[in-house]
């Protein structure tokens, strides 16, 4: 650039400035002697913070074997379950910034996490480097069919004519079922009583047994029970109705618009690795998640492919959810630990 | 009835198809041998198998995974028998007596009847499911927080007869076991509670870390430690290697028994595979007619978990097809099997799906028999690992109890934990501190401590909850029995 003419000094100066802050950078992370990604001597680990068989690890295998082929690489999953999502976060925190070790990052459990947590090992911030979103998923509002209420607006109204009393189930502090369940309290200004359990499933098993009145979950787990008239559910929690429950109205549609609640999953790496690798990575899970199989088989589990425009737009929905969610566990008066 | 039965032979001729067969067989050659190996469990191995759905169709991938299931719950009790490294929670009961009989040199036995007891009570636990998982799942939903807190408080008072000869040392082995169970996130709070700091400690101490510790690696250091001054040998092999006319005799009946304990366990859904292992091997401890072996290698404490610990593993697949709730993680796996073939374990599935449940159960039939066939013979070349010298096989056991306490989690922390508790099994043994009760407060302790708070959340402090309702008055009443029953007994004949 410097050999153009008539070049001002002005526009010199700032084009080897730009050359100098490269360099520097190039140099900061490894860029110099930048290896192609994907190293062909490794392959590249996707982590999954929970157990085999949980919709993560659906997640994460669904969109791994296929991007291995995109790749052109070999992609491995593997399942480091623990510490509320903290232990696999942190081994691709500290992992090398070089996009080989990705994990699976659910906006809400990483707020709460975030928000909860006094000493994380990691800053959620400078550590983790979110590629994109890949899924969103609405909940769905189910109550135990002795609740005497049948619509929405006829629930929330008993549940403020007895507050704190009504029993809704989560899978555990700080969970996405925990969190849409202060965020109803908190839209309809009256609490409930939260039950928090190992797991959704166990949570399900009390629902359906009344020994809990409520749970906002996602539809997979209650979906059986709700077909059956085991359970009875009162709205999803997205814009638009469910394929698989076409009967039940959304939030907007059974009166309470106000409240809209959806979990959103999507791929993460090492905080530091450099930008031309986190958009190859964006670029490769893009792919997979245009696939039409692949969404076929999310759809299937009433999860929806909603893919980042960039790693930036990703990262500022990350940040600001993670700004939400504080401020929501802070108004219920949930203290970090 | 006969529609029943008319449903079951004909998914009795789908399961019988040579090919279904083949992936019978080949699901519990690859179960045992998982269960053999530490750190690799059926859940794992299934979910890296569910690609497959895509090309097998659904009867044979699914007979496929019951075996696996099967073949992996089977395949944890020979290492737990011949080398004190039990591979899963729901073995640890097993290794109480079984390691015992193995050093008596009486392995063949223990693996037979390990063998033949999960063949038994799978095949009776299968045929409770098919007859009753429609009328059992009414009962399992009843069990709330409240009814579990009192059927672990009964656990409590019944398991305390492994307690041991010495009161106090069997309740200071108890009461540490309850503070190794407080370590980590209190669910309730969120708290904290004596993790210092480490994020690994989050989940509390595992079951199985702990008990290889205690078990496995405390005998090792034990046995280097004190070698020259051992009587004790680890003696190849005495006597048949099959069960002998004696060993038929005492094992049947405990077979029987641990079916009884283990189904219903199985199906409601907080039950968990543990407590119905320790409970039947205090209802053996305590109905045998040889106390005096106990604790040097009683059959019947062999036979008894180990038939518990498989009828409660065909009683999981109650609710799971009932309500389509998975209450074990490979539940939770066979479950996304399921979802791929597109269907819906639940309370339709018996309508919808009549046929493929019919073949898994009949396949679950199958599994267990060909699950059988592979075992018999094995138990030669099996106990052939306690032929190996001395020093070399507790070395190998150190190394294999470490392999499987780091594979768990690929964890070096659980490691360290490992180690700890060795050193800590090692001194229990040194100065004669039964560890089993450490291991039995370690799994009730959270799980009634839980319970009873999860119980007075829902109740908003009313500890009347316990009380009112009928299934938990029931259990507190019989567990009172219990306790104040020989008490009386014995004042009423002093009189």
């Amino acid at each position: 650039m410097s050999s153009v003419p008539h070049t001002s000094r002005r526009r010199l100066l700032a084009a080897s400035a730009t050359t100098l802050a490269g360099l520097t950078l190039g140099r900061a992370s490894g860029l110099q002697a930048q290896p192609a990604f994907p190293d062909p001597g490794r392959p590249v680990r996707i982590l999954v913070p929970y157990t085999a068989g949980g919709s993560s690890d659906f997640i994460a295998r669904t969109v791994g074997n296929r991007l291995g082929e995109v790749l052109g690489h070999s992609v491995v999953i593997e399942n480091r379950p623990g510490g509320n999502t903290v232990i696999a976060t942190d081994l691709v925190a500290k992992a090398p910034p070089d996009g080989h070790s990705l994990v699976l990052l659910g906006e809400l459990t990483y707020s709460s996490v975030a928000a909860l947590s006094k000493q994380l090992p990691f800053d959620p911030t400078r550590d983790i480097a979110p590629i994109t979103n890949a899924i969103e998923s609405p909940l769905v509002i189910v109550v135990n069919p002795e609740v005497p209420a049948r619509t929405l607006q006829e629930f929330v109204a008993w549940v403020r004519s007895r507050p704190g009393q009504v029993a809704f189930g989560s899978a555990g502090i700080g969970n996405t079922l925990h969190l849409a369940g202060e965020s109803f309290s908190a839209t309809i200004g009256t609490r409930m009583n939260h039950i928090p359990y190992k797991g959704a499933s166990q949570a399900v098993v009390d629902l359906v047994g009344g020994n809990i009145q409520v749970m906002i979950d996602l539809p997979q787990t209650p979906l059986a029970n709700i077909q059956a008239g085991k359970l009875r559910a009162l709205a999803v929690t997205s814009g638009e109705r469910l394929a698989i429950l076409p009967d039940v109205p959304t939030t907007a549609e059974a009166g309470l618009p106000e409240y809209r609640f959806t979990t959103r999953v999507g791929f993460a790496t090492t905080g530091g690795t450099p930008a031309p690798v986190l958009e190859r990575l964006h670029a490769a899970i893009g792919k997979v998640l245009a696939m039409p199989e692949v969404k076929t088989a999310f759809a299937g589990q009433a999860m929806f492919v909603q893919p980042s425009a960039s790693p930036d737009d990703f990262r500022r929905s990350v940040d600001s959810q993670r700004e939400r969610i504080g401020k929501l566990l802070k108004d219920a008066g949930i203290q970090a630990q | 009835m006969a529609e029943t039965l008319a449903q079951l032979l004909n998914g009795f001729g789908l399961a019988l198809q040579p090919i279904n067969l083949f992936w019978g067989l080949l699901g519990v050659t690859l179960g045992t041998a998982i269960g053999v190996l530490p750190g690799i469990g059926p859940a794992l191995t299934v979910a890296m198998l569910l690609p497959l759905t895509n090309k097998l169709d659904a009867t044979g991938a699914l007979i496929m995974f019951a075996g696996i299931y099967y073949g992996a719950m089977y395949g944890g009790s020979t290492t737990t028998i011949l080398l004190n490294t039990p591979g899963e929670s729901a073995s640890v009961a097993t290794a109480l007596e079984g390691y015992k009989m193995a050093k008596n040199g009486r392995a063949g036995p223990a693996l037979a009847t390990a063998a033949i007891g999960s063949f038994v009570a799978g095949t009776i636990a299968t045929i409770l499911l098919t007859m009753l998982a429609p009328i059992v799942v009414e009962v399992a939903i009843a069990f709330g927080p409240a009814e579990y807190f009192s059927l672990m408080l009964f656990a409590f008072v019944t398991v305390t007869a492994v307690l041991g000869s010495s009161a106090s040392r069997g309740l200071a082995s108890l009461f540490a076991g309850l503070f190794f169970g407080l370590i980590g996130i209190d669910s309730q709070t969120g708290q904290m509670r004596f993790a210092v700091g480490v994020p690994e400690l989050q989940d509390g101490i595992d079951v199985v870390v702990m008990a290889v510790g205690l078990f496995a690696v405390g005998e090792a250091l034990y046995t280097a430690a004190y070698q020259s001054r051992l009587t004790e040998q680890v003696e190849k092999i005495r006597g048949s290697l099959m069960m002998s006319a004696s060993d038929w005799k005492r094992s049947w009946p405990a077979w029987l028994r641990a079916t009884a304990i283990g189904f219903p366990f199985g199906t409601i859904p907080a039950g968990g595979s543990e407590v119905p292992t320790f409970l039947s091997y205090a209802v053996e401890k305590k109905l045998t007619k040889h106390p005096e072996e106990f604790g040097n290698g009683a059959i019947e404490g062999v036979a008894g978990p180990e038939a518990a610990n498989n009828a409660a593993s065909a009683g999981v697949m109650v609710p799971l097809l009932t309500l389509g709730i998975p209450t074990s993680a490979t539940a939770a796996i066979l479950l996304a099997a399921f979802q791929n073939y597109g269907i819906q374990p639940g309370p339709l599935l018996f309508v919808s799906q009549g046929e493929l449940v019919w073949t898994l159960i009949a396949s679950l039939y199958v599994g267990n028999v060909l699950l059988l066939v592979l075992n018999l013979p094995l138990i030669g070349l099996w106990v052939k690992v306690l032929e190996i010298p001395k020093p070399q096989l507790f070395a190998g056991i150190l190394v294999f109890a470490s392999l499987g306490a780091y594979s768990m989690h690929q964890s070096v922390t659980d490691l360290l934990i490992l180690t700890g508790f060795g050193l800590l099994g090692f001194g229990m043994r040194r100065w004669g501190f039964p560890t089993a009760p450490a291991i039995i407060g370690l799994i009730l302790g959270p799980m009634a401590e839980t319970q009873l708070r999860r119980a007075l959340a829902i109740s908003q402090g009313d500890v009347s909850v316990f009380f009112t309702r009928p299934i938990s008055l029931g259990i507190l009443v019989f567990t009172a029995l219990l306790v104040v029953g020989p008490i009386a007994h014995r004042a009423w004949r002093r009189r």
